[in-house]
């Protein structure tokens, strides 16, 4: 997911306008752009007096940090519908993308399980038109439970390398369509 | 009765054998009385002799006992008189009416002893003095002898126990005032020589001196040779200044004196580095090609395979000719340091112009002060072995005070972002003015010789301003860790502490720490690479090892405190410098124990700017975190996420 997104310098600008843009359809927006100017103001304020090395090591552990606190306090924590898990996955690209734009990687590594976790939490509930082969919630969660070589093939099929066929269960369960 | 009867009878039967015989009775009887009496005339004899015997005999014992009684008497009277004797002292007062004569007799032979040796010393003398100024080699025979026999009275002496004083001390001052005489004749004729010649007026500093004047400066020469070889030879040597080149250097020394040394403007002592240094550098310049073209050749072949062979002062002419100079050079250098006490500044520049006169005299002309090993110290060393700790003391107030002005002012603390480029890290003003002090100290003292001083510099002023603006450092941490932790903020902070740390506030407290930390252990480790520290890095181990060498094959252990000749104690200098010191470790540096401080400061603002950011996050996502409800955000259309980002981006 952050690999479409990785966003190459000259369209820096045009991001931050179509995140403003973009933002009024969400109800989180008010949050996530004051969240977004406050990175935007450390990231900004600490690159220019830091040196890139510590500015790395320092926003690695920051933003390591706030992987699990998002991890533990919104993913663990909610129930999600599609349209939820959609907009939490918004928020979190704009924040990788925001992060990458000044320190290509840290953002994405940093939040990399999360963004693994996001691809399975927004997994369709039916697989859009014209498109014939693909997993969709309720096989990827069938398959998940199965057992451990199901749930794994799963995740191999989908690309993502940090989770754990564990990980997998505990996220399918936060769809509301996997509640009951 | 029975037996004489016997007897007679058989005497008559002899007799009597015929009637015949009876005839014969009365003869026998007339024989027999005539035996009788001569028996009875026997026996009186024996008698009288026997009473003759008695009589003597009763003489003899008479006599002997009268012998006895006068040899009672005569011991009684020796006794008398041995008593009288030894109770009496008239035989030491005899032996001492004996010793003046005795002691007469001896002063007279001494006396003589002394007139001759007296005299030999005049004939020496006369010796030496009538060989010159013609053959000064010839004169030198006589003096050499003059001056021995004064070095074998001084043992002598020493072993009697400081005896004969006046007698040592005048041949010694007959030796010396015979050298003085010796030198000041054939100075003399130098002299001569060089006043028909008009020097160094008339002389040009390109032209060939004569054939007179290169005798005279030779035979100088060869007055001094013993002298010069025997200082070229001694282990510590101390340098002889040639006696010619002294002489040819006089009217320099005059004419530096009239300038230099006198009530004239140029000799106030502020000015000795704008006119006493150049006119000395001047005159070298001047006359350099002069002395090397006509005295080199000369030098050269008279110290070939001698031991001053390989000094420069006695083979080289213009390092001659320095040697010469220096004394003068010295006493204005004396004079200037006592008009000037107190004034330290004055003291501080009148140091760095030594060091560069020094230095000029070291490049330009290879001066070394005859030393082979230990490089020549210059008149810095000279000075500096007196007012080295005032010197230093001046230095470190003058520094300190820098340093509290730097601190003071009004930009210190701030950022100075134009430090560097992108990708930097950048420091504060204060760190940065903060190094270009110290740098401009280890300008102070970079061109001292002497690895103790240079030491004391480091210690005692560098790191002394490093530990304080480390101090500094830490306490600003300290401060913005009261500040943010709740137990800081229960010690009442007021509202502009916290403002200040509002927005970036917090972080740009933390950068400044950062950023300044990073800058001192960056230059650190860059000085640690520079030429001058890791000289004076590599003597200290050397010295350090020396130390512990000694040390463990003496088993003093306490002995490893003591100091490595700087005045400071051996475990001080290894807390100030390295815990390499002393080791065979090869990784360490000069500055390992600051760089270490300074990185521990680093650290701890890197781990208080990621806690920082978290705090800062978590203020942000506060409500994010708890409020969206996300199984009710309404749906926003059909297309996937990044579809949806992707046009954005496109069509904004």
């Amino acid at each position: 997911m952050t690999a479409d997104l990785a966003i190459t310098p000259e369209l820096d600008e045009p991001l931050r306008v179509s995140l403003v843009i973009s933002l009024p359809f969400l109800n989180t927006y008010g949050m996530v752009s004051n969240l977004l100017q406050i990175l935007q103001r450390d990231l900004a304020f600490l690159r220019r007096a830091l040196g890139t090395a510590p500015l790395r090591r320092i926003w690695r552990s920051a933003l390591d940090r706030l992987n699990s606190m998002l991890w533990t306090d919104v993913l663990m924590s909610a129930r999600f519908t599609s349209a939820g898990a959609a907009q939490f996955a918004r928020d979190i690209n704009a924040i990788v993308s925001l992060v990458e734009r000044y320190l290509p990687d840290v953002g994405s590594g940093s939040l990399a399980a999360l963004g693994e976790a996001l691809q399975l939490l927004t997994l369709p509930v039916k697989l859009p038109e014209g498109q014939e082969a693909g997993l969709t919630l309720k096989s990827a969660t069938d398959k998940v439970f199965t057992d451990n070589a199901q749930a794994k093939k799963v995740l191999e099929e989908m690309g993502l390398e940090i989770l754990s066929p564990a990980n997998a269960r505990q996220i399918l369960q936060r769809r509301v369509e996997n509640a009951e | 009765m029975m037996e004489a009867d016997t007897r007679v009878e058989d005497f008559l039967d002899d007799k009597l054998q015929t009637p015949a015989d009876l005839a014969h009775i009365d003869t026998l009887l007339s024989a027999v009385e005539f035996q009788r009496s001569q028996l009875q005339s026997q026996l009186d004899d024996a008698t009288r002799a026997l009473d003759e015997a008695r009589r003597v005999a009763a003489d003899r014992s008479a006599a002997l006992a009268a012998q006895i009684a006068e040899f009672d008497k005569l011991q009684k009277g020796i006794d008398v008189r041995l008593r009288i004797v030894s109770a009496s002292d008239a035989p030491d007062a005899a032996v001492r009416r004996l010793e003046r004569p005795l002691k007469q007799l001896e002063s007279v032979e001494l006396a003589y002893k002394y007139l001759m040796l007296l005299q030999d010393v005049e004939g020496l003398r006369e010796e030496a003095r009538k060989c010159l100024p013609g053959d000064p080699r010839k004169a030198l025979e006589p003096y050499g002898r003059l001056k021995e026999l004064a070095l074998r009275l001084k043992k002598l002496q020493e072993e009697a126990d400081g005896a004969a004083v006046f007698l040592v001390s005048h041949v010694e001052t007959a030796v010396d005032r015979l050298w003085e005489e010796m030198k000041g004749i054939m100075r003399t004729e130098l002299e001569k020589v060089l006043e028909k010649r008009k020097w160094p007026a008339q002389v040009s500093p390109e032209s060939e001196i004569d054939e007179e004047w290169l005798q005279c400066f030779e035979k100088l020469l060869d007055l001094q040779l013993p002298e010069i070889l025997h200082a070229a030879s001694t282990p510590k040597p101390e340098v002889v200044t040639l006696l010619a080149m002294d002489v040819m250097t006089d009217i320099f020394v005059k004419e530096f004196r009239f300038h230099f040394l006198s009530d004239k403007p140029t000799s106030a002592p502020q000015v000795i580095g704008q006119h006493c240094f150049p006119w000395v550098l001047n005159l070298l310049e001047k006359w350099e090609d002069f002395f090397r073209d006509n005295f080199s050749p000369l030098l050269a072949a008279k110290f070939a395979d001698t031991p001053a062979a390989r000094k420069m002062v006695y083979m080289d002419p213009v390092c001659a000719f320095i040697s010469s100079l220096l004394p003068v050079i010295r006493e204005k250098v004396t004079r200037t340091l006592e008009q000037t006490q107190g004034d330290t500044a004055f003291l501080s520049s009148l140091l760095s112009q030594l060091m560069t006169f020094d230095d000029q005299l070291r490049s330009s002309y290879a001066y070394d002060g005859g030393l082979d090993s230990e490089e020549w110290g210059g008149l810095t060393a000279e000075v500096l072995a007196t007012h080295f700790r005032t010197w230093l003391e001046a230095e470190k107030i003058y520094a300190l005070d820098r340093y509290h002005e730097i601190m003071a002012t009004q930009d210190c603390r701030q950022i100075d972002y134009d430090f560097a480029g992108p990708g930097k890290t950048k420091p504060t003003f204060g760190a940065v003015r903060v190094t270009d002090l110290l740098r401009s100290i280890t300008q102070q003292y970079c061109r001292v010789r002497k690895f103790g001083h240079k030491l004391r510099f480091l210690i005692d002023i560098q790191l002394t301003i490093l530990d304080e603006y480390h101090d500094a450092l830490r306490g600003s941490l300290e401060a913005y860790l009261s500040l943010t932790s709740t137990v800081g903020r229960a010690f009442g902070v007021s509202k502009e502490q916290l403002a200040a740390l509002e927005g970036t506030g917090a972080l740009e407290a933390l950068c400044k720490v950062y950023g300044s930390a990073d800058h001192i252990v960056n230059t650190l480790r860059e000085w640690s690479n520079d030429e001058f520290f890791v000289a004076l890095w590599q003597e200290l181990q050397d010295r350090a090892k020396a130390v512990s060498k000694n040390n463990s094959s003496s088993g003093a252990g306490h002995k490893k405190r003591e100091s490595l000749g700087v005045g400071i104690s051996y475990d001080q200098i290894k807390d100030r410098t390295s815990a390499a010191v002393g080791s065979d470790d090869e990784e360490g540096v000069l500055f390992d124990e600051t760089i270490a401080a300074y990185s521990q400061r680093r650290k701890r603002a890197e781990e208080f700017l990621a806690d920082a950011l978290v705090d800062s996050h978590k203020k942000a996502f506060k409500a994010y975190l708890h409020r969206p409800n996300w199984s009710t955000v309404a749906e926003d259309g059909e297309f996937p996420l990044h579809v949806v980002l992707w046009v954005t981006v496109i069509n904004p």
